[in-house]
């Protein structure tokens, strides 16, 4: 990502009780929504996670397949979709005082937490703060959070006034 | 006092364009958030580059506790320009806030803070641009 971060200015939490059918996210990569393919996703479950109680992933190879098989296996809902990609999924096993980073280019998602617990986690993104931006803009949902002194001194320049 | 006048546009800034209701109604909800009395927004004149309706706004500041943009990237473009609003709010003890970034601005760190954010945004033009 390189040496100068932006970072979401407001990380999310997300809670997910077992059997709330009513806050779950479809698959979907973020991409897909606007966001920059060079963002990267900090998840930090507060809780062991597991299972139902996780969230899956398609892995790299499945996901390059999908987007070249898109129109074909997306159906006609994100449900539909799930179903084509269900077997290729990969659900992740994070625990407590672990941190996933991935890569939010990836199909992604949860399904209903069929586990006996609740989910805690937050998520927070992250990119180069001179990378190319999508829908969230600096300012509005990024923040520099590592400038160092020759793009500060860049930034600051301009040429001598000859008039 | 807790007054706040409201500040927005009637011309796109940034290659945004939000219709004045909307910039209105994102004001007054900032606003309400943080118990802000809202004063009826000011609005910008249309012509490219024109800031007089902010520097009216600004001559009213000792009646009021501080603004309320839409956008902070509805300030002035140029620096010096922007650099002088910030110092006149500095200069009266104001509050700049900005209602769709969530920002708040009172004391030169703040405002600093606000400066590196144009200063990264005036400089994306020149990076990596997304693929078409």
């Amino acid at each position: 990502m390189g040496n100068e971060l932006a970072m979401q200015a407001r990380v999310n939490l997300s809670i997910q009780l077992p059997g709330d059918h009513s806050s779950l996210l479809p698959v979907h990569a973020d991409t897909w929504s606007g966001d920059s393919p060079y963002e990267v996703v900090v998840w930090l479950p507060l809780v062991d996670c597991y299972g139902t109680k996780a969230m899956y992933l398609l892995p790299p190879a499945q996901a390059a397949a999908l987007d070249r098989n898109f129109s074909q296996l997306a159906g006609a809902s994100g449900e539909s979709l799930y179903q084509a990609i269900q077997s290729d999924v990969t659900w992740l096993q994070v625990r407590y005082g672990e941190v996933l980073v991935f890569n939010q280019a990836l199909p992604h998602g949860n399904r209903v937490n069929i586990e006996p617990e609740t989910r805690w986690s937050m998520n927070c993104r992250f990119k180069g703060v001179f990378t190319p931006y999508g829908d969230k803009q600096i300012g509005e949902f990024f923040e520099p959070i590592t400038l160092r002194a020759a793009s500060r001194s860049g930034m600051a320049y301009s040429l001598p006034k000859t008039s | 006092m807790n007054r706040f006048r409201g500040y927005i546009f009637s011309r796109p800034f940034m290659g945004e364009r939000v219709p004045q209701h909307v910039q209105n109604l994102v004001i007054r909800d900032y606003c309400a958030r943080r118990q802000l009395k809202f004063l009826l927004s000011a609005t910008e004149y249309a012509m490219p580059g024109c800031d007089l309706i902010l520097t009216q706004v600004l001559d009213e500041l000792p009646e009021l506790d501080g603004i309320v943009l839409y956008s902070l990237f509805q300030l002035p473009e140029g620096r010096q320009r922007r650099s002088a609003v910030f110092q006149k709010l500095l200069d009266q003890g104001k509050a700049l806030h900005c209602a769709v970034e969530g920002l708040k601005a009172s004391n030169a760190q703040e405002f600093d803070r606000l400066e590196t954010l144009w200063r990264v945004r005036q400089t994306l033009p020149d990076c990596l641009q997304p693929a078409a």
